[in-house]
């Protein structure tokens, strides 16, 4: 039986360390983390590799796991025993973390990530191990040779294949949904008549998911079939036919098995009701005999002795006869409008109080789910408060989330949409799972139910949590030496040869709020200034030379500025801009072009700068776009990854 | 005259000739073009400027009559370069009028400095317009933001930035 429960004490260590206190000291609260070299105000940063394990002390054995691809900044560098240890912290204002091995990290200097685009408009990405290999690719332009591989790798083929990885099916929007594919390197190549660039990123490679016993996962729903309960069955039905349909459509058939177990009350109470639990499917990944199986599953109609009902019986039933075996990623879901007998009722079959129970489903590594429908008839019995406060405590954990969802009034529809919303993720991670691609923090499994239901939005937040937990700790447990899978570098091509015109992927350069909040302070003084420059030229020079003895880190040049100085030149952002694979016309700007140019070429060049400035203040000052990698507030450190055109 | 005056004569000659020649040999250094002049610098219109801010108080309403009266002439970086000064002080009929000559709904290449409309600078002249009291420009900022609102549907990156202003 696989240790599920000790992924989610892992991901609570993880947790814990996103979330817990920092190591303390006051010198650490005070540090500052180093800066890149010849940078005055860029700091070092790494990004940790899956795998990589914190310690308090630079040598010491790690003992605490981090989230793969966790970024930080780099606060000291100490050499112990001839290997490189580096203190780390999350944040620039000293919240360290403690000492990671070099070789655990990757650096990573111009913080340039890789936004994918939509794959139902852009072929899927490759990754290439082989960077001389997709050099070759490119010059060669050889596009039958390219769409071969990329069929290949989207069968899972990666033999004799310079292919690592693919970018998965589907669309992130990742300035909502925030992941990272890091970027390390970047060339100039030709793609065929194109300029393209050939990107160096942190990749986990695709085979890993080519691992004998795949990622699977296992639900079994425990519904209540107690009187009143015949409509949700029905819609469960429904949407199970629904939901095996895509999981066929997407090829997924033997990643998701499906159970159900049936439960009343006491029988002995209220013989009429004829059972306390029935299994009516084993788990199965076969849809026809899953949905053939739950045909027969009817509400009763026969009264039990109060309102509560024995959902517990119907956990442990699944829990004891349902063979798990096989299931990496193990759920249950209870569905149910009555609240639970527990230890002490006379008429609970189990004896388990609720923590006992939620002992065993964790002993077990299986995550319950509750779907709590608040009926009327619950209201009038005062039952929903009793149901509510136990299927909390059973749906809750530690550090994840908890998994209950009330449905208001018991409405059907409400209950059908929440479901389903619940099953299509859990479907969306086992495809990103089969994928084998991570670009971690955030998945095709994102959250996707609307604004205007928070609870099941939350609700939905927890099982994207749940989900990367499970698969990071599959990726952990499939490794050859049980060890996490190495970060391992791969390369792409920003274009595609069979669609060269477009960029196949975005370019972004990942900023931190405080960043964009010196770049549009700076934007907006030279905008001032051109505006100023434009009503009256023969001042503009002296303006910017004034302005650069002011905002510039190298007061020198701005002495010495002349007519062909250009704005970077004066030391306008040259530290942001340096070495990115961006040419910026805006800070390429010769002075003495400026004076040549005609009223409308400068009035472009203002409008230019205007309008990035508007949008640099809007970006900054709409917190959704922000993501903060410690799970605090969004505040300076947090981040969004800026098109790279859009810099200045 | 004697043999001495007339070699140091020659030499000066000489020298002299040298000095002649090599200023007249040597490469002349790159002169830089000289600065643009004429209508397309705006030239009328910074005449115009001169005059307003040689006034004790700026005088925006003359330059946004000169400013429409360039526009009808067809000297249109003489209009835009006014009624910029005039909207940058706040001048609703000024900022309006920029507002229009940029604003995608109202562009016309026979009417506006630039050869295409910018969204982003008729939703700032607009928005000045407005904050001045200004009705019709609440009107025209609502037509914007639907505007704004198909294109970024239809996949434009600079409508989805520009739809973040009315967050």
């Amino acid at each position: 039986m696989r240790p599920i429960v000790i992924m989610l004490v892992s991901l609570a260590v993880m947790q814990g360390l996103l979330l817990g206190a920092p190591d303390g000291s006051a010198v650490a609260q005070q540090a500052r983390p180093l800066t890149l070299e010849g940078k005055q105000s860029l700091y070092q940063r790494v990004v940790a590799v899956p795998g990589a394990a914190i310690t308090a002390t630079a040598g010491a054995r790690a003992t605490q796991p981090v989230t793969p691809f966790t970024v930080y900044y780099v606060y000291a560098r100490e050499e112990v025993d001839g290997e490189e240890w580096l203190r780390v912290g999350l944040d620039s204002r000293g919240n360290i973390r403690g000492w990671l091995p070099a070789s655990q990290a990757v650096a990573w200097r111009q913080t340039l990530t890789v936004g994918f685009k939509d794959t139902a408009e852009q072929p899927r990405v490759m990754l290439f191990e082989d960077r001389d290999a997709l050099i070759r690719l490119a010059e060669s332009n050889d596009v039958n040779a390219f769409r071969t591989l990329r069929d290949r790798a989207a069968e899972g083929d990666v033999t004799d294949s310079p292919v690592a990885a693919l970018q998965p099916e589907g669309f992130i929007d990742i300035r909502r949904n925030f992941y990272l594919v890091p970027i390390l390197s970047h060339e100039d190549v030709l793609a065929g008549d194109y300029q393209a660039r050939l990107l160096e990123v942190a990749s986990v490679p695709l085979r890993f998911s080519a691992a004998d016993d795949p990622y699977r996962a296992g639900v079994v729903f425990v519904i209540d079939t107690t009187v009143s309960m015949q409509p949700y069955i029905e819609r469960t039905r429904e949407l199970m036919r629904d939901v095996s349909e895509r999981i066929a459509q997407a090829g997924l058939t033997d990643r998701v098995g499906y159970g159900l177990v049936g439960f009343r009350d006491d029988v002995s109470a209220a013989p009429g009701l004829g059972y306390v639990t029935r299994v009516y499917s084993e788990l199965t990944d076969d849809a026809r005999t899953f949905l053939s199986q739950v045909s027969g599953v009817r509400a009763t109609t026969v009264s039990s002795r109060d309102f509560n009902e024995d959902p517990y019986a119907g956990i442990v039933e699944a829990i004891d006869s349902i063979d798990w075996s096989g299931y990496f990623a193990r759920y249950v879901i209870l569905i149910t409008d009555a609240g639970p007998r527990l230890a002490g009722d006379a008429l609970s079959s189990t004896g388990l109080s609720t923590s006992q129970l939620r002992e065993r489903l964790v002993a077990n590594g299986i995550a319950p789910w509750v779907i709590h429908l608040k009926t009327p008839s619950g209201a009038r019995n005062e039952n929903h408060q009793h149901a509510e406060d136990e299927y909390r405590a059973l749906a809750r954990i530690e550090d994840v989330g908890t998994f209950y969802h009330p449905v208001e009034t018991g409405d059907v529809a409400a209950f059908g949409s929440a479901l389903g919303t619940m099953m299509n993720q859990l479907t969306a991670q086992v495809e990103s799972a089969a994928s084998g691609f991570q670009p971690l923090q955030a998945g095709a499994d994102r959250p996707t139910a609307d604004e205007g239901d928070p609870a099941l939005a939350e609700f939905q937040a927890s099982v994207q949590r749940l989900g990367y937990a499970l698969r990071m700790d599959y990726l952990r447990q499939t490794t050859e030496d049980g060890r996490a899978p190495l970060l391992f570098n791969a390369w792409l091509l920003d274009r595609d040869l069979e669609q060269p015109a477009d960029r196949a992927i975005d370019v972004r350069v990942v900023l931190t709020r405080d960043q964009l909040s010196d770049m549009h302070e700076l934007l907006r003084r030279i905008l001032d200034r051109a505006e100023e420059g434009a009503l009256a030229p023969n001042r503009f020079l002296d303006e910017l030379r004034s302005l650069a003895a002011i905002v510039s880190r190298d007061p020198q040049a701005a002495q010495v500025a002349g007519p062909g100085t250009s704005l970077a030149e004066l030391g306008y952002m040259r530290e942001y801009m340096e070495g990115l694979p961006y040419r910026s016309e805006v800070m390429n700007l010769d002075l003495s072009t400026w004076q040549q140019w005609t009223a409308q070429q400068q009035f472009e060049f203002i409008n230019q700068l205007d309008s990035k400035a508007a949008y640099y203040r809007a970006l900054h000052d709409n917190l959704d776009l922000w993501v903060s990698l410690d799970g605090g507030p969004v505040d300076g450190d947090s981040l969004h990854p800026l098109l790279l055109e859009a810099l200045p | 005259m004697n043999r001495s005056v007339i070699i140091a004569i020659v030499a000066a000659g000489v020298v002299a000739l040298a000095v002649i020649l090599y200023f007249a040999m040597r490469t002349a250094p790159e002169p830089g073009p000289p600065p643009i002049t004429g209508p397309e610098r705006a030239e009328d219109a910074r005449a115009v400027l001169d005059q307003i801010e040689r006034a004790p108080a700026p005088d925006f309403d003359a330059a946004f009559s000169s400013a429409q009266g360039f526009q009808r002439d067809g000297q249109l970086a003489d209009a835009q370069l006014l009624y910029f000064f005039a909207a940058r002080a706040g001048h609703a009929e000024s900022a309006f009028a920029l507002a229009t000559m940029n604003d995608p709904l109202h562009h016309s290449a026979s009417a506006s400095l630039l050869p295409q409309a910018d969204a982003f600078q008729a939703y700032r002249w607009y928005t000045t317009a407005q904050d001045q009291g200004m009705e019709a420009a609440r009107a025209r900022l609502d037509a914007l933001r639907a505007w704004a609102q198909d294109a970024a549907q239809a996949g434009d990156p600079e409508a989805e930035r520009l739809l973040l202003q009315w967050r």
